[in-house]
């Protein structure tokens, strides 16, 4: 997907985003004298109270390759989980089940359970759009519609059949303040998003998001698009919305994991080979692996 | 990504802490044989030679703060920065204390010889061979190695005990105590440059396991 997309729906835009990514995942070759993907985690427990989502023995294909290989990972609630790992070894993959985005690729196929507070996601009568709606998705490039700023943010309402004008604008502002970026588009709200910078451009992103009340936030490397700064600011940003909502962040920069995740979770070639606090894991992993990749002895 | 330069200069650092222990451990040897054969000129060298301990100790920290400032280390690379640190404040008081017996060896040289204690420099061995191990348990990460250290440390404490009464016991004749009290100096040196052996020993095990164990 180019960086300003054409698509002016949102299903075309996921289904674009969500197919490169399939596409593009490598696949690495099995890895040998490595314990079995079904070992258990050596996690300290944590309170049932407190998991959002939980992963039962998720496995997803694509076509014949096993790209996750039996994962159980719980997400808690109101925190930021990091995934980490080299590529394709399946973090976005598992990123992207969380919210059914691979119901979106044909040759995908996916086993195991997802439980979003006690129901399978994958379950029989599950509604997607009220599934994505509850679980929202941040890509990597900011993907906003070429509409105005205000209708970005209310596309998802509108969807939903609200035309309610009052209420639109009060969940617009609300929205675009919640993404922290109210102050810098007040005044051109009904200009083109596509005027915005990309830091802009991802924050308004995660105002669209917003807008339709999810629990949990999905972010598929939100800031290896952006400068620094605007790095930074999607990092605060993250720090605040994890009083409101669950996020579960993809990154390559394991200083932003460090920085801004209460957990992390290392994964590699489809096995999450461990999860625990993100300051136990950046000081004293448990497991070789993990210390290896994450003090660049190898990735 | 594997990042071979960050680990040659963590491997620099490593080798810039053992010359330094190398240093201070031959302080001690040198001040111990200034004490034994009344050589001022040596005692004296000793004491000179601290301001290059301490030289060491200033490189080596500013270095530590500008890998942990430009790498952003993690894990078993930032446990060795950290663990580095806490070594060569170490090392730099046990140079102090090498400067504590090269005074007490000028003092006792202007001084009629007293009684030779002979287990003074049979103790001082033992905290250089300790001194030595450590060190080594921190090179070749030695969890094993640190520990059976801080059980020597027993040795030497009860030496150090033995040479106290020994010395406490020579005080009855009042003409021996300048020299008893000096040498009582350089036996607490001794002491605590071993009690400084175990906290790197410490170090040592913080490093590899990433918990911090009281050893002794």
């Amino acid at each position: 997907m180019s960086e300003v997309s054409t698509s002016d729906s949102l299903e075309d835009a996921i289904r674009e985003a969500s197919q490169k990514d399939a596409v593009a995942i490598p696949r690495l070759p099995t890895q040998t004298g490595q314990a079995p993907s079904d070992a258990p985690m050596s996690e300290r427990p944590v309170e049932e109270g407190r998991i959002k989502m939980r992963s039962e023995h998720l496995e997803v294909f694509y076509g014949t390759n096993r790209a996750i290989k039996g994962v159980d990972m719980v997400v808690l609630a109101n925190e930021v989980t990091a995934l980490i790992g080299p590529s394709g070894c399946g973090k976005s993959t598992f990123l992207r089940a969380l919210n059914r985005m691979h119901d979106l690729t044909p040759t995908a196929r996916v086993q195991g359970a997802i439980k979003l507070d006690d129901q399978n996601i994958y379950g029989s009568g599950v509604d997607l759009v009220q599934l994505r709606q509850r679980v929202g998705m941040v890509f990597q490039r900011p993907n906003p519609f070429p509409k105005t700023i205000f209708e970005n943010v209310a596309y998802g309402l509108r969807v939903q059949g609200n035309n309610n004008a009052r209420e639109l604008a009060e969940i617009v502002e609300r929205s675009l303040r919640g993404a922290a970026i109210w102050d810098e588009v007040k005044d051109r709200l009904h200009t083109s998003a596509l005027g915005l910078s990309g830091g802009q451009q991802q924050r308004l992103c995660i105002a669209r998001v917003l807008a339709v009340a999810p629990e949990v936030i999905l972010m598929d490397e939100p800031c290896s698009a952006l400068d620094p700064i605007a790095t930074l600011k999607i990092e605060q940003l993250m720090e605040e919305l994890k009083r409101e909502y669950t996020i579960v962040i993809v990154t390559h920069n394991m200083q932003q994991a460090a920085r801004v995740s209460q957990r992390t979770g290392f994964f590699l070639t489809g096995d999450l080979v461990e999860i625990g606090p993100t300051a136990t894991i950046f000081s004293k992993p448990t497991d070789k692996r993990t210390e290896d990749y994450i003090t660049g002895r190898f990735g | 990504m594997t990042r071979d330069a960050f680990h040659h200069e963590l491997d620099e650092l490593e080798e810039a802490v053992v010359q330094m222990a190398t240093l201070v451990e031959s302080a001690i040897a040198n001040a111990m044989q200034a004490l034994i054969q009344r050589d001022v000129t040596l005692a004296q060298q000793v004491i000179d030679g601290d301001d290059t301990v301490n030289e060491q100790q200033r490189s080596i920290r500013n270095k530590t703060f500008g890998v942990i400032a430009r790498q952003a280390p993690v894990a078993r690379d930032l446990r060795e920065l950290v663990t580095i640190q806490l070594v060569i404040n170490e090392l730099e008081r046990m140079g102090d204390h090498a400067v504590g017996v090269a005074k007490n060896a000028i003092r006792l040289a202007s001084q009629p010889p007293v009684k030779a204690v002979v287990d003074l420099p049979e103790m001082a061995k033992l905290v250089r061979q300790q001194v030595r191990d450590a060190i080594q348990a921190f090179v070749d990460v030695n969890i094993v190695g640190a520990r059976e250290i801080c059980i020597r440390d027993d040795e030497v404490d009860l030496l150090y005990r033995q040479i106290f009464d020994e010395l406490l016991g020579s005080m009855r004749d009042s003409d021996n105590v300048p020299q008893a009290t000096s040498l009582l100096f350089v036996a607490h040196d001794l002491e605590r440059v071993a009690d400084r052996v175990t906290n790197i020993c410490e170090d040592v095990i913080y490093m590899v396991t990433g918990e911090i164990e009281e050893l002794n």
